[in-house]
């Protein structure tokens, strides 16, 4: 059990700054996500967290302690890399075995319990004189998060472990992991590209853009409060607008709503996400001639068909499970007033680790 | 009835090559073979006229112990040979191989020199400065002289191995809680087993079939296996030269066949 805090961390790659000013508290038994897309320096912080890589600056502790001058085999926490990296000449349960024959010091019989423990928490049951080569991808991610978990570390430190696996079996994989941690407890920091990974698996989700961590919080704050207009743009959103506070109410061409704060005023932006936007047929609904638009163009997703509209000086996209409208279609939209987003400048421009 | 027909046909085919392979390797040996048993062999017979133990009790009785010497000698001179040449050639290989560095490429041209210099040239040079060194006529001298050789050898087999190694994995050792020298015992080390075999056996097979250098270096003083198989060629007794070069062929090529059953684990290959 354990609790990781980053301090100020900033971390180099090839002579370049790729974190700045990190500050993140993981609280013991949470699940954490730094989630970002690709090349924004994620794998660095966990290798930063490792011990495999030295810090440019800041601090690293955990269980309160700094960790900044121990090497990664004496420091608490485990990094399961993404790809499996099983060692060849090994079998799995030697695989598995492996962390505990560097540094426990257990007899031969309380380690074979551990291993048969971690082998059925992790499925694996019956599979240890495998040789790692005969083992299917998922099989493989299995024994690589079973030989971090046998060791029972304080954190726990998964890089984009699922991104090899295809889709039906990344979404078991998901399922698993979340049992697991829930069971054992597991302090976990774990690094994604993948939003819908993140928001599923996560206690809580940092976002990191451009270096720099841009909101931390639940997975449903972040879905639908998004601090700014790039983490909305992360997760989807589409539709911004301007508008205007006055007298403790946003105004504008598009729907007005209560402002939660009064004393602001000036032009705001606004967001709506794709799905919460309401559209129906024929231009000339509800008298708000501003939302009579055109379809410029859909797309069909699946589960949900995405559609451009423009109306009003303004491109909408929407996001509906009606797969009835073409394109050229007279529209009208609708936003419901509860959806709305604002982005109030100041406010939430604090300590964005703050939560 | 087909497929039947079909493997067969390959299965003629992969005994046929082999065969063919077999014969290449072992058919020179065979006059070797019939010579080092001949007592009276005249041209332009096929066959010896009489066949005799001669050369062979020569070689284990009167000539015994010159020879059991000579072949100590050698094992002596090419295992330390190899042993250092893969001593430097894992952690030369290592740096070349995953590392890039400005000059990696004249560090190649010097490597590959003293393998396109002719041995002779280079052993005649480098015997002045053993003179002043005083290292003729001693085994460290032969040790060196054959390491300019083996060597450069053995980092280009490292090279080769650690351009396909991949490192993360010894981060991942790290992080399960390896100290460095138990990622080199327990990751690296395996990891490399072929390659440290094969590195290995090229510098002991080169340094075991050194003549020249050896005769210029060590002064007729260390007597390897070549330099006391030219000695008895040169006394024309020729069924006696194809015992003692049987005797010289037979360590190395029992070398080969024990390390090739570990060169041909190809089941090895790792879960990248």
């Amino acid at each position: 059990m354990g609790e990781l805090q980053l301090e100020k961390l900033s971390v180099a790659y090839a002579g370049q700054t790729v974190i700045q000013h990190l500050d993140l508290r993981v609280a013991e038994g949470e699940m954490v996500s730094l989630l970002g897309p690709s090349g924004a320096g994620k794998t660095t912080i966990l290798k930063a967290i490792a011990g495999l890589l030295r810090p440019a600056s800041g601090d690293i502790r955990i269980n309160g302690s700094s960790v900044l001058n121990l090497p990664p085999e004496r420091r608490d926490a485990v990094m399961v890399f993404q790809k499996p990296l099983l060692f060849p000449f090994m079998n799995v349960a030697q695989n598995v075995a492996f962390g505990l024959r560097m540094s426990a010091h257990l007899t031969r019989r309380e380690r074979r319990q551990r291993i048969e423990e971690i082998l059925s928490l992790t499925e694996l049951d019956g599979l240890g004189r495998r040789k790692v080569h005969e083992l299917s991808g998922g099989q493989q991610q299995r024994v690589s998060l079973a030989r971090a978990l046998v060791l029972k570390p304080a954190i726990l430190l998964l890089d984009e472990p699922l991104s090899n696996l295809d889709a039906s079996l990344r979404q078991q994989m998901r399922e698993l992991i979340q049992s697991i941690q829930a069971e054992t407890g597991v302090t976990t920091l774990f690094v994604t590209h993948d939003q819908s990974e993140a928001l599923m698996l996560s206690h809580r989700v940092c976002l990191l853009l451009e270096g720099r961590l841009r909101q931390v919080g639940r997975p449903h704050q972040l879905f639908y409060r998004p601090a700014d207009p790039d983490v909305a743009r992360f997760f989807g959103g589409a539709n911004f607008f301007e508008g205007k506070i006055d007298g403790g109410r946003f105004t504008s061409a598009f729907g007005e709503v209560d402002a939660l704060q009064a004393g602001q005023s000036g032009t705001v932006t606004a967001t709506i996400r794709p799905e919460d936007v309401h559209i129906f047929r024929n231009g000339n609904g509800n008298g708000n001639a501003a939302l009579c638009g055109r379809v410029k163009k859909t797309n069909f997703e699946g589960i949900a068909t995405r559609i451009w509209v423009s109306c009003g000086g303004q491109e909408f996209v929407v996001l509906t499970p009606d797969t009835g409208f073409h394109t050229g279609d007279s529209v009208h939209l609708e936003l419901p007033a509860d959806k709305i987003c604002l982005f109030l400048p100041s406010t939430d421009s604090g300590d964005p680790a703050a939560h | 009835m087909i497929l039947d027909r079909d493997d067969t046909k390959r299965r003629l085919l992969f005994w046929g090559v082999l065969l063919v392979i077999v014969a290449a390797i072992a058919l020179p040996f065979l006059p070797l073979f019939i010579w080092s048993f001949s007592e009276r062999w005249f041209f332009p017979d096929l066959l010896p006229a009489r066949f005799g133990l001669r050369a062979w009790s020569y070689v284990f009785d009167t000539a015994g112990p010159q020879i059991l010497h000579a072949l100590w000698q050698s094992v002596a001179v090419s295992g330390v040979t190899a042993l250092i040449s893969v001593a430097v050639g894992v952690p030369a290989g290592r740096v070349l191989g995953l590392y890039d560095f400005r000059g990696k490429n004249l560090v190649a041209v010097l490597l590959i020199l003293p393998v396109i210099v002719p041995s002779l040239s280079v052993a005649m040079g480098l015997h002045l400065w053993f003179l002043r060194l005083g290292l003729t006529e001693t085994a460290v001298g032969v040790v060196l002289v054959h390491l300019t050789f083996c060597l450069p050898y053995a980092v280009f087999v490292m090279w080769g191995v650690f351009a396909n190694y991949n490192p993360d994995f010894e981060d991942q050792a790290r992080s399960l809680g390896a100290s460095t020298v138990q990622v080199v015992a327990r990751v690296m080390l395996p990891f490399m087993f072929n390659g440290v075999l094969v590195a290995g056996l090229f510098a002991f097979l080169l340094s075991w079939s050194q003549y020249l250098s050896t005769l210029i270096i060590g002064g007729g003083q260390i007597t390897t296996l070549p330099v006391l198989l030219f000695a008895l060629m040169g006394s024309g007794d020729r069924p006696v030269a194809a015992a003692v070069s049987l005797v010289f062929v037979a360590p190395a090529l029992g070398a080969l066949i024990v390390t090739s059953r570990g060169m041909g684990q190809r089941n090895l290959s790792g879960v990248w």
